[in-house]
């Protein structure tokens, strides 16, 4: 019986993959069929885990999950009204009423916004600043924090020089002989660093500090109340830099991921093969 | 008992053992009693006094949480001086058995009970023990614990929430009221109208994917502002603009922006519904379709603005081969490192709304592009500020508020 | 025609070719290339590792569809294992509608294999919608959301769940997915609840959830069949991902050679044209 299945699972899997090939009847029938099964699947899946329990369950069997619950009671109105709203939402089918299912729509909306607000300012925001902010100034041993803050700077103060203070400021501009000093000084201390991580001084990762630096340019890129010129222009390029970067490794890990899955399906149509084998005592 | 619990009941017990110990040691300094330890301690220690429960309100919790205090033994640093630990009790009520609860070192005077039932009674009981025997029990009751309405330790998430929207109303307000906002002018506006302009050049039609996001969709709503600048530029050229879409009311959205489009530059006759185009809503019959029009009509110009999904790559790689100027637009990070290799142009996140808001002047959008333009700011600010605050003392209060959870 | 003109205007099906050769071979031809362990998988483990025997249980949240079982299957086993072995209990629930099926085969595999009890060693709760309702609902009582197992056997029957009131009793929760539901686990039951959140994403989202590994968000994580493998290194059990893993060398290898072959041909075709 397995075998049945993984047979009709094979033939699938080689009809989608025809695709490659060219366009063609195979690929067009398990396309729809894909369609057509998952939406039925959802159907009963959604029914039975959602609808059924949360809804029909209490309000006409009056029981939530198997406990009976009274007619008229507290939890039988809490299931009635979330359910009448989900009805509305149908509104939309009927033009001249279709304005009621915004009413469920804002509720739904607004609910889930409320849940979310908190904990993803919290965890995209705040948690993110901390740990930035730690990552270099959290480590035990002050000097080490201290080497670490003036290295950040540093870095910092030279990518800026590199990228724009001869173009926009000029080699004679104050800032652009800043950035000369600060490029040598973070020369010299790069010499220091590597004595320092031999003799694991405690100085953070460089890791550490170049994610600070990235987040700060890309912050900059993103900043659209000011021309990017001068400072800003300089820490957009940063930014943008950073943002290259980190595009290529996502583009990378894409290419995996999608490897990954052909992988997995190659190595589905080998098993199926070697079931054939098996069975036809090949 | 979960293991957590039993983890803490582990350290409870190993503590109170160090703490008999040192007292032990103490106690051997100053009354050597070792005879009276060796011979069975058969009088019981005075019970506490005082005791009393309450909701746990010090912190925020969801009523899971209650607080027990007590007055030490007499027998407890003072008196026989041989109180060892106390022991507490819980009971679900007057009639219900007492279920022990957990122990307490001598010297302790408080218990912070972690495992109740929001909002069920209960009592509590506390007991000294010596060693061998237990002081009568005292006890307490009813409490129950309650939820609490506010979360006092994260107050920086709301306090950050409320300046952030506070930020975004007033721009908002200040731009309904006409106040000049600047907004500095987006490099890949210029991209599109170089390729509009290169389209013109060579009598080619232009190309404009709104993305196959739903009306709702924020993207697809700023893609409808960008397409109504394009529209100006090629109804003012009569150059043919072509709008393939993927959702019907995306459609007739964008029917309604061209049409404008080519009324606000005084040739609404240019306007030709039949390049107003719905396509499929499945993905990549979509993409598919869009892949014939560019093959087919040979676009000089083609535009992805808007929310784009595993379509992407389909669509600018053969815009690439086909040999057409290409800009995007999307807030779809997992698809900007497609548009960014295969484009020649591409707005990335924020950028889209930031064009649209500076095309458009549309208050709300600029309120919120300025609104969170500041909170970058404020962002920036608020680290660099934590760096240096915790280098100079980590115990620094700001700090521990930012931190704490 | 240049070569270089030939090389851009390559038929893409040679290409396609290619690529289902390259991942062909290597499972007949096992090249046995070592998969070093990096610090996220590690960190996973070790998390995974230090749970006790027949205590709290680890709450192992399934929620990946079809679309990317290659992927996410290959650690769903590689951790059950790892529990089972140990006898570390687990409890099973998925946030995806597609994923039932899927989380119930793994865990039902992965308990045959290991002669774990129903109800004692591991349970299923099956499939709440909601996501981030469901999460939140669970750090008050899991009851609150699942009352009853994915066989109707109420939650309190199963002397795995019992004393398991909310986050408080659960040491470690893990998420693998391939979509927003490993985030909303961060956001929804770690941000609040301060609940220790592991999870496992396809390679395409990984990068996304590097920031929550470095602000401790995330106590470990594992990308793409990759992770999974070494996983299944770090059990000493390679299956699925180590399989894959020599496939996934060989052709990371030939994109790399395609791509620099690409942009050479492209530059010096632009080079030839431009004067």
């Amino acid at each position: 019986m397995t075998f049945i299945w993984t047979t009709i699972g094979a033939l699938l899997t080689l009809s989608i993959y025809s695709f490659l090939y060219k366009d063609n009847p195979f690929y067009k029938f398990a396309e729809h069929l894909v369609v057509g099964v998952s939406a039925g699947y959802y159907l009963v899946i959604y029914y039975f885990n959602y609808i059924h329990p949360n809804v029909f369950s209490p309000v006409f069997l009056l029981e939530i999950g198997g406990e009976p619950i009274g007619f008229g009671s507290f939890l039988w109105w809490m299931a009635l009204i979330p359910g009448l709203l989900g009805v509305l939402l149908y509104a939309r089918f009927f033009p001249k009423i279709a304005w009621v299912g915004r009413w469920a729509l804002g509720i739904y909306v607004g609910g889930y916004a409320g849940l979310g607000l908190s904990p993803v300012m919290q965890a995209r925001v705040i948690e993110q600043l901390r740990a930035n902010a730690l990552s270099i100034a959290g480590v035990e041993d002050p000097f080490a924090a201290m080497t670490n803050l003036a290295l950040a700077v540093g870095i910092f103060a030279a990518m800026i020089y590199l990228l724009i203070a001869k173009r926009n400021l000029g080699a004679k501009n104050p800032l652009a002989k800043v950035g000369v000093l600060v490029v040598s000084a973070v020369v010299a201390y790069g010499g220091w660093l590597v004595l320092s991580l031999i003799s694991s001084a405690g100085v953070v990762s460089l890791t550490n500090i170049l994610l600070v630096i990235g987040l700060l340019g890309t912050l900059s890129y993103f900043f659209f109340s000011m021309k990017h010129k001068g400072i800003l222009g300089g820490l957009a390029r940063v930014g943008i830099v950073f943002l290259m970067v980190g595009f290529g490794a996502s583009f990378g890990y894409t290419v995996m991921s999608r490897i990954s899955l052909l992988i997995g399906r190659v190595g589905f149509l080998i098993d199926w093969v070697g079931q054939i084998r098996g069975i036809f005592g090949a | 008992m979960s293991a957590a619990m039993t983890m803490k009941l582990v350290h409870c017990l190993s503590f109170s053992a160090v703490v008999l110990l040192a007292a032990c040691a103490c106690a051997q300094d100053a009354e050597p009693d070792t005879a009276a330890a060796l011979s069975l301690d058969t009088i019981p220690p005075a019970p506490v006094t005082g005791l009393s429960a309450r909701d746990y309100i010090d912190n925020s919790d969801a009523g899971d949480k209650i607080e027990l205090t007590w007055a030490l033994s007499p027998d407890d640093g003072g008196g026989t001086n041989d109180v060892v630990s106390y022991q507490l009790w819980r009971s679900g009520g007057v009639e219900a058995e007492w279920d022990s609860l957990a122990t307490a070192a001598a010297g302790e005077t408080r218990y912070v009970d972690e495992t109740a039932e929001p909002g069920v009674d209960y009592h509590y009981g506390v007991a000294a023990f010596d060693g061998t025997s237990y002081s009568e029990r005292m006890s307490f009751g009813p409490v129950a614990g309650r939820a609490n309405f506010f979360q006092f330790s994260r107050m920086s998430v709301l306090v950050l929430m409320l300046v952030f929207f506070g930020m975004v109303l007033v721009f908002t307000k200040l731009a309904e009221r006409g106040a000049e906002l600047f907004v500095r002018r987006i490099p890949g506006l210029n991209a599109i109208e170089e390729a509009v302009g290169r389209a013109t050049e060579m009598g080619r039609p232009v190309l404009y994917v709104p993305g196959i996001g739903e009306i709702d969709n924020i993207m697809t709503i700023a893609s409808l502002t960008i397409l109504s600048h394009v529209a100006k530029i090629t109804a003012r050229y009569e150059t043919p603009l072509i709008v393939p879409t993927a959702r019907a009311v995306v459609m007739s959205a964008a029917e309604e922006v061209v049409k404008e489009a080519h009324a606000a530059v005084g040739k609404p006759d240019g306007y030709n519904p039949d390049n107003i185009r719905y396509l499929s809503d499945a993905q990549f019959a979509f993409a598919g379709a869009v892949n014939g029009i560019m093959l087919r009509e040979k676009p000089a110009a083609n535009l992805y603005m808007g929310a784009f999904w595993a379509e992407s790559l389909l669509l600018a790689e053969t815009g690439f081969e086909a040999g057409a100027i290409q800009v995007a637009g999307t807030a779809m990070v997992s698809q900007l490192p497609f548009f960014v290799t295969a484009c020649d142009f591409t707005l990335m996140g924020e950028e889209l709304y930031a064009a649209s808001a500076y095309l458009s002047r549309e208050p709300k959008l600029l309120g919120g592009l300025k609104g969170s333009d500041w909170m970058k700011v404020l962002s920036i600010t608020i680290m660099t500020a934590g760096i240096v605050l915790y280098l100079l003392n980590p115990d620094n209060a700001f700090v521990a508020w930012f931190a704490s959870q | 025609m240049s070569w270089a003109e030939k090389v851009l205007q390559i038929d893409r099906r040679w290409i396609f070719l290619a690529i289902a050769i390259a991942v062909t071979i290597p499972f007949f031809l096992p090249l046995g290339l070592p998969v070093v362990i990096t610090p996220p998988v590690q960190s996973l483990y070790d998390a995974v590792d230090e749970l006790e025997p027949n205590a709290a249980p680890l709450l192992l949240s399934i929620d990946y569809a079809p679309a990317t079982l290659p992927e996410l299957e290959p650690m769903s086993m590689a951790i059950l294992r790892h529990c089972f072995a140990k006898d570390v209990n687990v409890v099973v629930m998925t946030l995806h509608p597609a994923g039932y099926g899927l989380a119930e085969r793994a865990v039902l595999n992965a308990a045959e294999e290991y002669d774990a009890v129903y109800g004692e060693d591991f349970a299923f709760l099956g499939f709440q919608p909601g996501v981030s309702a469901v999460i939140l609902g669970m750090g008050i009582n899991i009851r609150n959301v699942f009352p009853a197992d994915a066989y109707g056997a109420p939650v309190d029957d199963l002397p795995v769940l019992q004393g398991v009131r909310n986050y408080d009793d659960i040491p470690l929760v893990i998420s693998l997915a391939g979509w927003s539901a490993a985030e909303a686990w961060v956001y929804y039951a770690h941000q609040p609840y301060r609940q220790t959140v592991g999870a496992g994403v396809t390679a395409v989202m990984a990068t996304d959830f590097y920031p929550y590994l470095d602000a401790g968000q995330l106590v470990g994580l594992l990308g793409g069949m990759r992770g999974a493998a070494e996983y299944e290194g770090l059990i000493q059990r390679p299956d699925q991902g180590v399989r894959g893993m020599d496939s996934q060398s060989v052709i990371h290898l030939l994109i790399i050679v395609l791509i620099a072959i690409g942009n050479a041909a492209y530059f010096i075709s632009r080079r030839k044209k431009t004067p």
